[in-house]
């Protein structure tokens, strides 16, 4: 009973603990740097993180981004554009000629 | 002679020209060749984690330690066949308890226009919430285990059947389909499961007997898309399963017939945000999914061999599931030791019907440390307490190693 009464109290504690740091992290977001055109880069780091760690670019050659980036397109539904701008960072930076 | 030199010549122009057609037929049908396997990537992603359960009451009915090793891996195909048309394919092979289970995960032709979007035919992930169709894989998963009612076998929609029409832009995405719809146990297997909603499709289901809809919509409301949130609606229509002609029939509280067919909505909210704080040298992440489920009034008749009725009761059809998970990444830390690693904490809450044999009323709270030796490969060590209603107090060690590959 006491072990039942301690994990409610714990998940009602962490789950304050999530809304406060998400209330914490919107009002950053008045500092944030307004970016009206990202780059590739920027988006790969953004898009990518949302979800996983961001992918090293030597990872795959220019063919093969062309196919992970379409399955990334649809799974996370990136927009066209953002993607095309993704995929041709890794392109640019994944060192084949 | 001279008629002779000229059609010589023009027959060694011939050939030559011939000759350099076959050639050059050659090297477009072998970069062709070349072209189609450049395009295609295997991948995919495994797992192998340990559970160490520490409290006495780690004990289910069956007098078996929940100690378990599991074993995991998911070999992927993708393949771009042209600028519009895509395939992806997964095998997901599981050993758990001692079970080995194959299942195709997902198997899908997509194509896409441009600005209009992706239409996905096939098996595919379900778009509903973000948990099974972004964060399921372990080496994308912060913690070594699914929240609570998230597992594959748990209660939240995962693979579908049918059709899919997505697109995304800066600031909002959606993805709605039309697909078969899951199987109600009838409970002949097992009395105990009479009720559940069995949500992992089989390829064979026919498409045309029940028939479900759904959705997500996502919006990115910040430019830098640190914040998501989702709505997600899904529509089922419920027949029980093939096993319904066992010793436990099914009807509607109406009384209607054995074999009405019933239906359900599940809905969902989540949300995902991710903030990078130089000031604690740190990515924060928060993620969080809240769903119920309602698949009406149930009533479950148990017959005895000659036909008469042993058990009559009846439950309104209704889960509840949810968690949030925070997560911490030093990614600015000094040490790359440090800068690899992250930790984690979780909440979560599951609640399946009263009044149903399958009735649990389970809360969860899990943290722990994960290393990531590359953007890919993760090492996760986990600690969770699990207050059941039904199995009481546990609390578990576990250990995951877990990759994309």
């Amino acid at each position: 009973m006491g072990s039942r009464v301690l994990i409610r109290n714990k998940s009602i504690v962490i789950a304050g603990i999530f809304l406060t740091i998400a209330f914490w992290l919107y009002g950053c977001k008045a500092t944030e740097k307004v970016v009206t055109e990202k780059s590739g880069a920027e988006l790969w780091s953004q898009q990518c993180s949302r979800c996983h760690n961001m992918p090293d670019p030597t990872a795959y050659q220019d063919d093969k981004w062309e196919t992970v980036a379409m399955h990334m397109k649809v799974r996370a539904n990136i927009s066209d554009k953002e993607i095309k701008l993704i995929k041709e960072f890794l392109q640019s930076a994944n060192g084949e000629e | 002679m001279k008629k002779l030199i000229k059609y010589i010549s023009l027959l060694l122009l011939l050939f030559s020209m011939t000759e350099r057609g076959i050639a050059q037929e050659n090297d477009s049908v072998q970069k062709f060749k070349n072209f189609k396997l450049s395009r295609i990537v295997f991948t995919g992603n495994g797992y192998c984690g340990f559970d160490l359960g520490l409290s006495n009451e780690l004990v289910d009915t069956t007098g078996m330690k929940s100690t378990s090793v599991s074993v995991g891996l998911a070999p992927i195909l993708l393949w771009k066949m042209t600028s519009h048309l895509f395939f992806e394919g997964e095998l997901d092979l599981m050993m758990e308890h001692g079970m080995v289970s194959a299942e195709l995960g997902y198997a899908n032709i997509n194509y896409s226009i441009k600005k209009f979007g992706t239409i996905q035919v096939g098996k595919f992930l379900t778009p509903f919430g973000l948990f099974s169709e972004r964060y399921h894989p372990f080496w994308v998963n912060a913690a070594p285990n699914e929240p609570l009612g998230f597992s594959h076998t748990g209660y939240s929609p995962q693979t579908e059947i049918g059709i899919c029409v997505r697109n995304g832009s800066t600031h909002f995405n959606y993805a709605v389909y039309v697909s078969s719809s899951p199987l109600m146990n009838a409970g002949a297997t097992d009395y105990n499961d009479a009720g559940k909603i069995t949500y992992s499709t089989d390829i064979g289901t026919p498409l045309n007997e029940n028939i479900g809809f759904g959705g997500r919509l996502g919006a990115l409301p910040f430019k830098n898309s640190l914040l998501e949130i989702g709505a997600s609606y899904k529509w089922m229509q419920l027949k029980p399963g093939d096993h319904y002609h066992g010793t436990v029939a099914h009807s509607h509280a109406t009384g209607e017939d054995l074999t009405t067919i019933q239906t359900g909505s599940v809905y969902a909210v989540d949300l995902s945000l991710q903030k990078i704080m130089p000031s604690i040298k740190g990515r924060i992440e928060i993620k969080a999914q809240v769903q119920y489920s309602d698949a009406g009034l149930n009533r479950f008749i148990k017959l005895s061999p000659s036909g008469k009725t042993e058990v009559s009761y009846a439950f309104q059809n209704t889960t509840k599931i949810g968690y949030a998970l925070l997560t911490y990444r030093p990614i600015f830390a000094n040490k790359e030791l440090i800068k690899k690693s992250g930790i984690y904490v979780r909440v979560g809450s599951m609640e399946t019907p009263l009044g149903s044999l399958w009735y649990e009323n389970t809360q969860e709270v899990s943290a722990g440390l994960n290393y990531s030796f590359n953007w890919h490969n993760t090492i996760k060590l986990g600690y969770q307490e699990i207050l059941s209603a039904k199995k009481g107090y546990t609390n578990t060690i576990m250990i995951q190693w877990a990759a994309g590959f």
